[in-house]
């Protein structure tokens, strides 16, 4: 998923990042509006987590294309979306500078189509309108399944037309797109398989740690 | 007349599982004094220690250093006043370096860097550890991790030094130069173990605590050779006063 | 598991490398900051045709390396690790056309050139990057970037991920020895994919990483690192900037470089 400085040209890097900040600066706004000491621990606990999970690379059999896991859903669904949204920044930022996945003029790319995308477009629209009456095993697969797929391929659509507008690749178009969509659909059924099972045995197991769960209980304390 | 340093006052406490630590538990530690806290496993060792220091705070009831209740408003003042130290040094450092990790606290409390320095040779200094000082965190022992771990909690230079376990997976040369070093601290202390004979040697109070209340509470001695008393509580009598099991003799 | 082991390994490199004091080592760390963006955007800025101009931004690389006496090994093994990413890419570049059934001579010729010219900019800018950390403690960089005004959260995030990098490559070992050790005969690590154990490495770890943000607020931590570096730039820190960015304009606009280094072969 990671775009790397080379296939980029300037002007689209810089206006990615442009756009990348903006968000971020949200996203951070939102999240001091009301601090949580407890979050910050799981916020840098799940980072490595993720962290760790990218360094896997899985290979696609016949074919030898590698790719990784985004995981930016994962951390939607545990920190609820700003909060994931900043974590999943901050792992791609710490991969630029120490495992040189992606490049530091990549970075607006990377966090757009990694953290927008799951955060601010699955999340929402797809996680938590499933989930909205509260949790079942078989809510959860659905939900992080379908919105893992969705987040990966709008992700996807984004590594797409950022390299094409970069105009430094001369693939024909068409099979680019093919060949990106279907290599990423697969690894969405891995990471999609992945982030539900671990979802579901944190629910199992210690259901604080999920974000939904904490604001449906402040909601029923209210009522 | 003993100075009054630590006061609880009627602390209730439970987790938000439902399981009850404390039931309305007040003491009163002095200055100076060396206090073993001992009971069974989940006895709610570890929860004293943590409402101690603030990380916790009682339902009910009120916790008091030097008559300044702890709240969330003084917290960082009452923080210099005490040193924690840890019960797996694993999770106490986590700077890279081990000057690093020792001048963290300074400069939180903003100390000028000066003297920062100073603070963090004269800890490594008082743990018989200078020559550690820049060495990087993951190449330590385990024997070194706890001396720097130590270190950490003295370098404010506290006047309370609350330990948890301080003597757990240490070799048997590495406990005893613990507790020399341990003996030698003018502090009021607060050493939450299982190492009784450590606790017999080092402190002069003993308190059991168990089932929510403070079961006993008095002199070491008095309360360490009381073999029904600690059967009681999942506790066994100090090896250094048990008669021997092997060859029969006896200790008065 | 070995992946683990070597990004571990690497990290554990990095750092101990950025200990070192050299002339580079003691440079201000947002003169390094901006010198490698420089290059960087150098790099990337050139296109596929002009890759004999951009062999003299090798330069950049070697001298660094010789003054900061940075084992040039450690940084031929990360190469080796970055290496296949490219190449496949590539491979799938060469399939790609080679399906188009018509081959003229002028697309081979095409492609080959992207393959050098790729090759090249991938190897300078994860050199660039690379180095930048070999030299730069990852405190100062942090609070580099903190006086560059990034929002404390994500500095404290940063900090926060590279420490508990370590908590949890302990966790996974723990739980994966304990689950090898029961099931002898499956060594896959694939196996650590099942959600009940990497939730079980995810809640372990929360609870240890809870006792360690407990132990930093015990020590007056409330948000801000502090650290004694000296942030004043000085002379050199300006004459290295200059230095840099005069021989990286030279490079991108006129062929001055091109000749000097044509002149030493």
């Amino acid at each position: 998923m990671h775009i790397t400085d080379i296939f980029l040209s300037p002007v689209v890097a810089v206006s990615m990042l442009i756009i990348s900040v903006l968000v971020l600066a949200f996203a951070i706004k939102r999240v001091q509006q009301n601090p949580n000491e407890e979050k910050i621990s799981l916020m840098g606990v799940l980072s490595s987590f993720v962290f760790i999970l990218q360094i896997f690379n899985f290979a696609i059999p016949n074919t030898g294309v590698h790719g990784n896991l985004v995981g930016g859903m994962l951390l939607s669904i545990l920190l609820g979306p700003y909060a994931g949204f900043i974590t999943i920044c901050s792992v791609i930022i710490i991969q630029a500078f120490f495992f040189m996945d992606g490049g530091i003029f990549a970075l607006g790319c990377n966090i757009f189509n990694m953290g927008v995308c799951p955060s601010f477009i699955a999340y929402p629209l797809i996680y938590s309108n499933i989930i909205k009456h509260g949790y079942s095993t078989n809510k959860i697969y659905i939900a992080v399944f379908l919105s893992t797929i969705i987040a990966t391929q709008l992700g996807t659509i984004g590594v797409v037309w950022e390299t094409i507008l970069s105009k430094k690749f001369i693939m024909p178009i068409t099979n680019f797109i093919l060949l990106m969509h279907s290599i990423n659909f697969i690894f969405s059924i891995i990471e999609g398989v992945i982030t539900a099972t671990v979802v579901n045995f944190i629910w199992k197991v210690y259901p604080g740690m999920l974000y939904l769960n904490i604001v449906n209980s402040r909601v029923k304390k209210i009522c | 007349m003993k100075e009054k340093h630590i006061e609880l006052n009627n602390i209730g406490f439970s987790y938000s599982r439902g399981n009850l630590i404390f039931d309305y538990v007040s003491l009163k530690l002095n200055k100076g004094e060396s206090i073993a806290i001992i009971g069974g496993n989940g006895a709610g060792k570890t929860t004293l220690l943590m409402l101690l220091t603030g990380i916790l705070f009682p339902q009910t009831g009120e916790i008091s250093i030097s008559n300044q209740p702890i709240k969330k408003e003084n917290l960082q003042n009452i923080l210099q006043q005490t040193g924690v130290i840890f019960q797996n040094p694993d999770d106490q450092l986590f700077m890279p370096t081990v000057f690093e990790e020792l001048a963290f606290a300074p400069r939180n409390f903003k100390f000028k860097e000066a003297k920062v320095h100073a603070m963090v040779l004269r800890a490594l200094a008082r743990v018989e550890g200078l020559h550690l000082q820049d060495k990087l965190i993951y190449q330590l022992s385990g024997g070194e991790k706890r001396q720097v771990a130590i270190a950490t909690a003295l370098v404010m230079n506290p006047s309370i030094l609350i330990m948890d376990e301080p003597s757990s997976g240490l070799d048997l040369a590495g406990r005893r130069r613990l507790i020399d070093l341990i003996k030698n601290f003018k502090q009021t202390k607060i050493i939450a173990t299982h190492d009784l004979d450590m606790a017999l040697e080092v402190c002069n109070r003993v308190i059991i605590i168990g089932k929510g209340k403070v079961i006993a509470d008095g002199k070491s001695y008095d309360i360490l050779t009381n073999e029904k008393l600690l059967k009681q509580n999942n506790l066994e009598l100090p090896i250094s006063v048990q008669n021997c099991h092997i060859c029969g003799f006896e200790k008065k | 598991m070995s992946n683990f082991i070597n990004s571990m390994t690497q990290l554990r490199t990095l750092d101990s490398l950025a200990k070192n004091k050299s002339f580079i080592h003691l440079l201000n760390p947002f003169t390094k900051l901006i010198t490698t963006i420089l290059v960087i955007y150098t790099i990337i800025s050139f296109n596929k045709y002009e890759i004999a101009k951009q062999i003299p931004i090798f330069l950049y690389p070697l001298s660094i390396i010789l003054i900061s006496n940075i084992p040039i090994k450690t940084f031929f093994k990360r190469l080796l690790w970055i290496m296949p990413i490219v190449l496949v890419l590539l491979l799938i570049l060469i399939l790609d056309t080679y399906t188009q059934a018509k081959l003229f001579s002028f697309v081979i010729s095409d492609i080959l050139l992207l393959i050098i010219s790729i090759i090249i900019k991938s190897i300078l800018t994860t050199f660039a990057i690379m180095l930048l950390i070999a030299t730069t403690e990852i405190e100062r960089l942090a609070i580099c970037f903190r006086k560059l005004y990034f929002p404390q959260i994500l500095i404290l995030q940063f900090l926060l991920t590279y420490r508990y990098f370590n908590l949890l490559i302990e966790e996974m070992r723990i739980v994966y020895a304990a689950h090898k050790l029961r099931s002898p005969k499956k060594s896959n690590i694939f196996k650590c994919f099942q959600g009940a154990i990497l939730g079980q490495i995810l809640v372990r770890s929360y609870m240890r990483a809870q006792n360690i943000y407990q132990a930093m607020r015990l020590r007056g931590f409330s948000g801000e690192f502090y650290t004694n570096k000296n942030f004043a730039f000085g002379l050199m820190d300006i004459m290295y900037l200059l230095f840099w960015s005069l021989f990286l304009f030279m490079i991108k606009y006129t062929d001055f470089m091109l000749a000097f280094v044509k002149a030493l072969l």
